[in-house]
C-alpha cells in the first residue's frame, strides 16, 4: 500500500493512497458540516453520491466526499454548513 | 379536456383522478383555476360575502404560480398601470404585515442593469417616467452599484435603481391566500379539473367536473392561466391569449447576500416577443435565474406536458449570469423548470365581465400575474357582488385597463 | 471550454451487471457502444470492486464476476467510461444526447439508442434520530468495508438494522473484512416453511443461503429477530441505539425496548428503490409496484420502454438482484442493436432464465415484504428532509392544509427542493402522504429536470452547448 500526504482544512494528513475520502474524515470525525437551518451536525449518510450529505471542497471545487478517492497533494476544505 | 392548472405528464404517475372529494351542488360563485390569480379571486370574492367555491385542476399553486419568481414592483412595468399597480403593491406589503409574513416577502429593492447606450437611454426614460408618476426610483453610477450590489461586478455602464421592488415566496403566499379565502368562507378543492361550462337559457350556469359531476353556479370566473381560452371556448369565446414559454434555473444554496436585490432588465416593451432577465437569491439562499431572450417557439400542446428547459436557453442564461456575477461562474446547478405565462397584445391583463352572461375572466399574466393578482382580486370581487373594494378612480382605471373586449370582441 | 464529444450506436448508463451485460450484447452485435458509470470501477453497487490491494474482497466471486463482465464488454468492443456520470439526456435527431460529468469536465455522447442501467438505491426511511452523524445506509457501510481499508473509521459498537436479504449480504461482508459486528436487528422473523418452501423451488440458491446463515453467526453478532430500531440517540453522533420487539400486529412493544450503548455506526437499510431519473426525465412511462421496489419504468420484455430507442434493464425496471439484473442487460442490449439493424441474438434462453430469476427474486421478497414505512410515529420535529431541515410536522400540516402529492408536498415545504433533489426525503414523504391516505400511486413521484445532480454551471453550459449543436444540426 501507498501511503500518501493529503490537506484537511489546512492540517497534513498521512493516509493511504485511494481510499474513500469519507473514511479518513470520519476517522477524525463522524460529522464535517452543519445543516442548513437547525445547523445540526450531519456526516456521511448514503455512500453512494446521492445524499450530499458528505459535502466538502475538493481542490477549490464543491465534492461528495463518498466518491472521492484519496491522492497525494489533495486539498480538502470541510465545513460547507457555514453557506 | 381540462379546464385549469397543469396538465398531467405523460405516463401513470399522473393519472390523477382525486375527485373524489365531496362536491357541493350549488355555488354562488365558481373559481376555476386555484393559482394566485384565482386564489385572490377567491379570498376577495369571500370577504365580499359570496362563499366561492375555487377549483384546481392538480395542486394549488402548482403551475404558472409555482414556477414564477413572484416579483412585487411597479419598476419597468406600463406607465398607464402604475397607480394600479402602486395599490397592488401595497395591497401585498399589507398583507405581510397582516399576516406575520409567513411567505417570506421581503422588500429588497429591484436593480434594472444597463449593458449598452441604448440601454442607458432606455433606463433614464424609465426613470424620468416613473419619478413623475411618483415612484421612488433614480439612476445609480457604478460605484453606488458597488456598494448596492457588491457581487455586480460585470461590464455593465449603469443601472436603475427601484428600492420599493419586493419578492414573496410564490408557493408560501399561494398557501396564505388559499388559508385566508378558506377562513373568509371559500372553499376550495385540489385535483379537481372542470371539464366543461353548464349553458341554461344563454347562461353560463355552472361547471362540469371532468369526472361528470355538474356543480351550478350564478358566476364562474375564468382564471386559468394559459389554459382559460380552452374553458371559454366551450360557450364559443374565442380569448386572445398565447402561452409564452418561461423558463428558471436556480443553483445550490449561496452565502446570504450573495445578490441583495433583484437584478433585472426588460428587452422591449411587452407581449409575446419580449424578452427579460431576473436574476435574484431566494430565502433559501438559492440563486434564481429567468432570462427569457426573445421568443421562444412554444409548440403545439406543449403547455400541457412537463416540459425541460431548452439547450439554447440554459446557455445565454449562465452566459449572462457569469458576465454579471463573475463570481458566480462556478456555482453549481440544481435545477431548472419551464412554466408557461398567459401573453395578451398589449402586456396586460383581461380581467371582467366575458360576453356571456354569467362569465368572468381574470388571466393573461404576461409574466407578472404575481404583482397584480390582490389587486385583480379585489377589481373583480367588486365587479361580480357590486361591492367594489378598489378605490372608485382605481376601479375606473381597472375596467379601462383590463377590460377583456378591449381588442374586439369575439364570439 | 467546449465539452469533449463521442458519439455511438448504443451508450448504456451504468457499468453494474445490467449494464455490462446490455454493452457486451450490443457490442457482440456489432453497434458501437459507449457504457457511462459514475463510481470510479465498473461493477456497480453489486460487483463494487476493492480500492485497496490485498483487500480482504478481491477474490469474491461478486468482485470476480464484475471483472470477467468488464473484460468480456471491453474485449466485444465496447468502451466503458468510469467516473462518468450522466447528468442529462434529451433526444436529439438521430437519437439521445447525454451529458455527463467526467471528473469535472463535460462530456457530450450522441447515441442512435440508449439504455438505461441506472440500478438501485437504497430507500431511506426514516425514524427518530436517523440524521444524527454515525447512522449510515447499510450499503454506504457495505461499500466503506469494500472499497476502504476493510474496517469501519468509527470507534464504538457497530449496529447493523433493517430488514431484507440484503442485510445478511452486509453482515456477510463485515465477516469477509474480518470487522466486528455487534447487534443485527432484522424486522421479520422469515417462516422455516416459507423458506423450505422457496429453496424447494430454487435448490440452486441453497447453497449461497446457507453461506449467509453461516457468515451471520460468524459475525458474533447478537441477533435481534422480529425487532426494530425504535430510535438512535446522541447529541452530535449517534451513541446509543434503542430497539424493541414487534408485537402481532407488526407494531414495535414500546414496553419491552432495548438500549444499547457505546454505539458509533447504527448501519440501516430497508430495502431498494430502482433509480429512475434519466428514464424520468426523457419522458418515458413508470409504474408503481411496491413488490418491485416502488415506481419503475415501464418496458416490454425487451426492456423497451415507452420512448422509442429508449431501453431499460436491471433494477431501473424493478428491484430483483443481480442475476435477472444481468439477463435482463443481455436481452436489452441486444434488442437495442438488433433494433438499429444488427443481428438479433437469439434470446430464448436469456428470458427463460430471467423470468427463474425474477421468480426467486419475488418469493425472497415476500418473505422479507419491504416497508413502505416504518411502524413508528415520527415526532414532529423530527426531520423528513435532511437537506432543507424539513420536519414531520410540517409535512403533516401542508398535507392536511391541501398538499395531496408530492410534487404539492415539495412546493409547499421545500422538502425535496435541496441538492439530493428529493432522492433522499421522498420515501418519508410518500409514507407521509400514505398515513394521510394518498397512496403512492395518487401521491405520484418528481420527474428529474436538467441537471440530475447538480452540476457546476461551466460543465452544464459545454454540455448544453453541444447539445444544442445536435438539435439544431442541418
Amino acid at each position: 500500500m501507498t501511503m500518501i500526504e493529503i490537506e484537511i482544512d489546512g492540517a497534513s494528513v498521512v493516509c493511504r493512497e485511494g481510499l474513500p475520502l469519507t473514511e479518513v474524515l470520519m476517522s477524525g470525525a463522524p460529522s464535517w458540516r452543519r445543516s442548513p437551518k437547525l445547523g445540526a451536525p450531519r456526516g456521511m449518510f448514503c455512500g453512494m453520491g446521492l445524499c450530499f450529505e458528505c459535502a466538502v471542497e475538493v481542490d477549490g471545487t464543491w465534492a461528495r466526499a463518498c466518491l472521492e478517492r484519496t491522492r497525494a497533494g489533495m486539498r480538502v476544505r470541510t465545513g460547507e454548513g457555514d453557506i | 379536456m381540462r379546464g385549469s392548472g397543469r396538465r398531467h405528464p405523460r405516463g401513470s404517475a399522473a393519472r390523477i383522478g382525486r375527485c373524489d372529494v365531496t362536491l357541493p351542488e350549488r355555488a354562488e360563485v365558481i373559481v376555476v383555476g386555484g393559482g394566485i390569480v384565482g386564489l385572490a379571486a377567491a379570498l376577495a370574492l369571500a370577504e365580499a360575502g359570496a362563499a366561492p367555491l375555487l377549483l384546481e385542476a392538480r395542486s394549488f399553486g402548482g403551475a404558472v404560480t409555482g414556477g414564477s419568481l413572484a416579483a412585487i414592483g411597479t419598476h419597468m412595468h406600463g406607465l398607464e398601470e402604475y397607480a394600479v399597480m402602486d395599490e397592488a403593491c401595497a395591497l401585498w406589503r399589507d398583507l405581510a404585515a397582516r399576516t406575520g409574513n409567513p411567505f417570506e416577502y421581503n422588500p429588497q429593492g429591484q436593480i434594472g442593469f444597463l449593458l449598452d447606450a441604448d440601454g442607458v437611454e432606455a433606463g433614464e426614460r424609465w426613470v424620468a417616467d416613473e419619478r413623475a408618476l411618483g415612484a421612488d426610483c433614480r439612476l445609480v453610477t457604478p460605484a453606488e452599484l458597488a456598494e448596492i450590489e457588491p457581487n455586480l461586478t460585470g461590464p455593465i455602464l449603469g443601472a436603475t435603481f427601484a428600492p420599493d421592488t419586493a419578492t414573496v415566496n410564490p408557493f408560501l403566499a399561494a398557501r396564505t391566500v388559499l388559508s385566508l379565502a378558506r377562513a373568509a368562507g371559500a372553499s376550495a378543492r385540489d385535483h379537481a379539473p372542470v371539464a366543461d361550462l353548464l349553458v341554461e337559457a344563454g347562461r353560463v350556469a355552472g361547471v362540469r367536473m371532468e369526472n361528470g359531476t355538474e356543480i351550478r353556479a350564478e358566476h364562474v370566473v375564468l382564471a386559468s392561466g394559459p389554459w382559460t381560452q380552452d374553458v371559454s371556448a366551450r360557450v364559443g369565446i374565442d380569448l386572445p391569449l398565447v402561452p409564452r414559454q418561461a423558463q428558471c434555473l436556480a443553483t445550490l444554496r449561496q452565502r446570504p447576500g450573495t445578490i441583495r436585490r433583484i437584478v433585472s432588465a426588460v428587452e422591449s416593451g411587452g407581449g409575446v416577443d419580449s424578452g427579460y432577465t431576473q436574476i435574484q437569491q431566494a430565502g433559501s439562499g438559492q440563486i434564481l435565474f429567468n432570462t427569457v431572450v426573445g421568443l421562444i417557439e412554444t409548440p403545439e400542446g406543449a403547455r400541457d406536458r412537463i416540459n425541460e428547459v431548452p439547450s439554447g436557453f440554459v446557455l445565454t442564461s449562465i452566459d449572462t449570469l457569469s458576465l454579471l456575477f463573475p463570481s458566480l461562474a462556478g456555482v453549481p446547478l440544481l435545477r431548472s423548470w419551464v412554466r408557461f405565462e398567459a401573453v395578451s397584445p398589449d402586456a396586460r391583463f383581461l380581467a371582467g365581465r366575458l360576453p356571456r352572461d354569467g362569465l368572468w375572466i381574470c388571466a393573461g399574466d404576461n409574466g407578472s400575474g404575481y404583482c397584480r393578482a390582490l389587486m385583480l382580486g379585489r377589481f373583480l370581487a367588486g365587479e361580480i357582488t357590486g361591492q367594489p373594494a378598489l378605490a372608485p378612480a382605481l376601479r375606473a382605471e381597472a375596467r379601462a385597463l383590463y377590460d377583456p373586449d378591449r381588442f374586439g370582441r369575439a364570439a | 471550454m467546449t465539452a469533449e464529444r463521442l458519439s455511438c450506436d448504443v451508450a448504456v448508463v451504468g457499468a453494474g451487471p445490467a449494464g455490462l451485460a446490455a454493452a457486451s450484447a450490443a457490442a457482440t452485435a456489432g453497434a458501437s457502444v459507449i457504457c457511462l458509470d459514475a463510481f470510479g470501477q465498473p461493477g456497480g453497487q453489486y460487483a463494487m470492486q476493492p480500492t485497496q490491494a490485498g483487500s480482504a474482497f478481491a477474490e469474491t466471486s461478486a468482485v470476480l464476476s464484475g471483472q470477467d463482465a468488464a473484460q468480456q464488454a471491453a474485449a466485444a468492443g465496447a468502451k466503458i467510461l468510469c467516473g462518468a456520470e450522466v447528468f442529462w439526456g434529451a433526444p436529439v435527431p438521430g437519437g439521445f444526447c447525454l451529458s455527463v460529468n467526467r471528473q469535472g469536465s463535460a462530456l457530450a455522447v450522441e447515441a442512435r439508442a440508449v439504455v438505461v442501467a441506472a440500478g438501485a438505491m437504497e430507500r431511506p426511511l426514516p425514524f427518530p434520530g436517523w440524521t444524527l452523524p454515525g447512522v449510515i445506509g447499510a450499503g454506504a457501510a457495505q461499500r466503506m468495508l469494500k472499497t476502504g481499508s476493510g474496517a469501519l473509521p468509527m470507534t464504538g459498537s457497530t449496529v447493523l438494522a433493517g430488514s431484507g436479504p440484503f442485510l445478511l449480504a452486509v453482515a456477510q461482508s463485515f465477516a469477509r473484512a474480518g470487522q466486528p459486528l455487534d447487534h443485527f436487528v432484522e424486522m421479520q422473523r422469515p417462516s422455516l416453511t416459507g423458506l423450505t418452501g422457496l429453496f424447494m423451488r430454487h435448490p440452486d440458491r441453497v447453497f449461497e443461503a446457507m453461506r449467509l446463515g453461516r457468515d451471520l453467526r460468524g459475525t458474533g453478532a447478537t441477533r435481534h429477530f422480529g425487532h426494530i430500531v425504535t430510535r438512535a440517540i446522541g447529541r452530535d453522533r449517534v451513541e446509543a441505539v434503542e430497539i424493541a420487539p414487534l408485537d402481532g400486529s407488526g407494531r414495535p412493544d414500546m414496553s419491552r425496548t432495548t438500549r444499547i450503548e457505546r454505539v458509533g455506526t447504527l448501519a440501516v437499510g430497508y430495502g431498494f428503490q430502482p433509480v429512475i431519473d434519466l428514464t424520468t426525465a426523457l419522458g418515458a412511462a413508470h409504474d408503481f409496484d411496491a413488490a418491485l421496489g416502488g415506481w419503475h419504468c415501464r418496458a416490454d420484455d425487451d426492456g423497451a420502454t415507452t420512448i422509442p430507442n429508449l431501453w431499460a434493464a436491471g433494477e431501473t425496471l424493478g428491484i430483483g438482484g443481480a442475476a435477472p439484473a444481468q439477463l435482463s442487460g443481455r436481452i436489452a442490449g441486444g434488442a437495442a442493436a438488433a433494433a438499429l439493424g444488427f443481428p438479433a441474438d437469439d434470446t430464448a434462453e436469456p428470458r427463460k432464465r430471467v423470468r427463474r430469476a425474477r421468480a426467486f427474486a419475488a418469493g425472497l421478497a415476500a418473505l422479507f415484504p419491504m416497508p413502505r414505512h416504518l411502524p413508528l410515529e415520527l415526532p414532529d420535529d423530527e426531520l423528513i428532509c435532511r437537506c432543507e431541515d424539513i420536519r414531520a410536522g410540517d409535512i403533516a400540516t401542508a398535507i392536511a392544509e391541501g398538499a395531496h402529492e408530492s410534487f404539492a408536498v415539495k412546493t409547499w415545504t421545500r422538502a425535496g427542493m435541496g441538492p439530493c433533489q428529493g432522492r433522499i426525503c421522498g420515501a418519508g414523504v410518500a409514507a407521509a402522504l400514505a398515513r394521510a391516505g394518498i397512496p403512492s400511486e395518487t401521491a405520484s413521484y418528481n420527474r428529474a429536470h436538467l441537471p440530475l445532480r447538480p452540476v457546476p454551471l461551466p460543465l452544464v453550459r459545454d454540455a448544453m452547448e453541444a447539445q444544442n449543436q445536435m438539435e439544431t444540426r442541418a
